[in-house]
C-alpha cells in the first residue's frame, strides 16, 4: 500500500493548513516555554496545573488533527490501512508509556520528557505501516 | 467475500489501473478489493455494480 498515493479533498487540505500547522508549532513552542518558565519560576498550584497541562493538551489536539487529516483520504483502502495502523501505533505507545511510567514510579528509570512520546508513536507509526502494507496490497 | 472483479474487469480488458482511475481509487485498493483482502464499504460495492452495471450480488458473495 502506498503511503503517498494519499489524496486527501482539498478542504482537508486547507483545513489541516488552517488548524494543524499552527497547533503544531504552538505544542512545540510550550513544550519549550512551560519547560522554562517551571525552571525560572514557583507559580501558585492552580497556575502550576494549567500550564502543565497546556503542552500535553495541545498534543493530543494535533494528534487528533493529524489522524483526521490522515482519514481525509477519497479512498476507503487508504483509510482504512492508515487508521489500522494508527490504532497500533496508539496502541504501542500507550503500552509504551504505561510501563515506563510504572516503572519510572519506582525510579527504576529516570522521568521522560514528554516529547518522547511523540517519538515512540512516530517509530510505532511507521512500524505498523510497514508490517500491515502486505495486508492491504 | 469472495468477488468477480478480476473477471469482469478481464471482460473488459481493463488492467487494475483502469478500474482504479474509473472508480477513482489507488491500484493498490483494487488489488485488496479483487484478492479479498478488504472488503468494500455499501457506497464503493455501489460504485463498482454501478460501473459493470450489474448488482452487488452479482459481483460479491459471501463465501469464505
Amino acid at each position: 500500500m502506498c503511503f503517498m498515493c494519499f489524496k486527501p479533498s482539498p478542504q482537508a487540505k486547507s483545513r489541516f493548513r488552517r488548524r494543524g500547522i499552527p497547533v503544531g508549532i504552538a505544542a512545540i513552542a510550550l513544550l519549550f516555554l512551560v519547560r522554562y518558565y517551571f525552571a525560572h519560576h514557583t507559580p501558585s498550584r492552580p497556575v502550576a496545573l494549567l500550564l502543565a497541562s497546556l503542552p500535553p493538551l495541545f498534543m493530543v489536539l494535533l494528534y487528533a488533527l493529524i489522524v483526521q487529516f490522515l482519514n481525509a483520504d477519497r479512498d476507503e483502502v487508504q483509510v482504512a490501512y492508515r487508521r489500522h495502523a494508527t490504532t497500533w501505533a496508539t496502541g504501542g505507545t500507550l503500552a509504551v508509556c504505561w510501563l515506563w511510567s510504572g516503572l519510572a514510579q519506582y525510579k527504576v528509570v529516570p522521568d521522560a520528557p514528554l516529547a518522547v512520546a511523540v517519538l515512540i508513536f512516530i517509530v510505532f507509526l511507521a512500524i505498523a505501516l510497514l508490517a500491515l502494507r502486505r495486508r492491504y496490497q | 467475500m469472495k468477488n468477480r472483479l478480476r473477471v469482469l474487469r478481464a471482460e473488459r480488458e481493463w488492467s487494475q489501473a483502469d478500474l482504479a482511475k474509473r472508480l477513482e481509487v489507488s491500484r493498490q485498493s483494487v488489488n485488496a478489493i479483487e484478492t479479498g483482502k478488504y472488503d468494500p464499504s455499501l457506497p464503493l460495492a455501489f460504485r463498482i455494480a454501478r460501473l459493470f452495471e450489474t448488482s452487488i450480488e452479482a459481483i460479491f458473495t459471501d463465501e469464505v
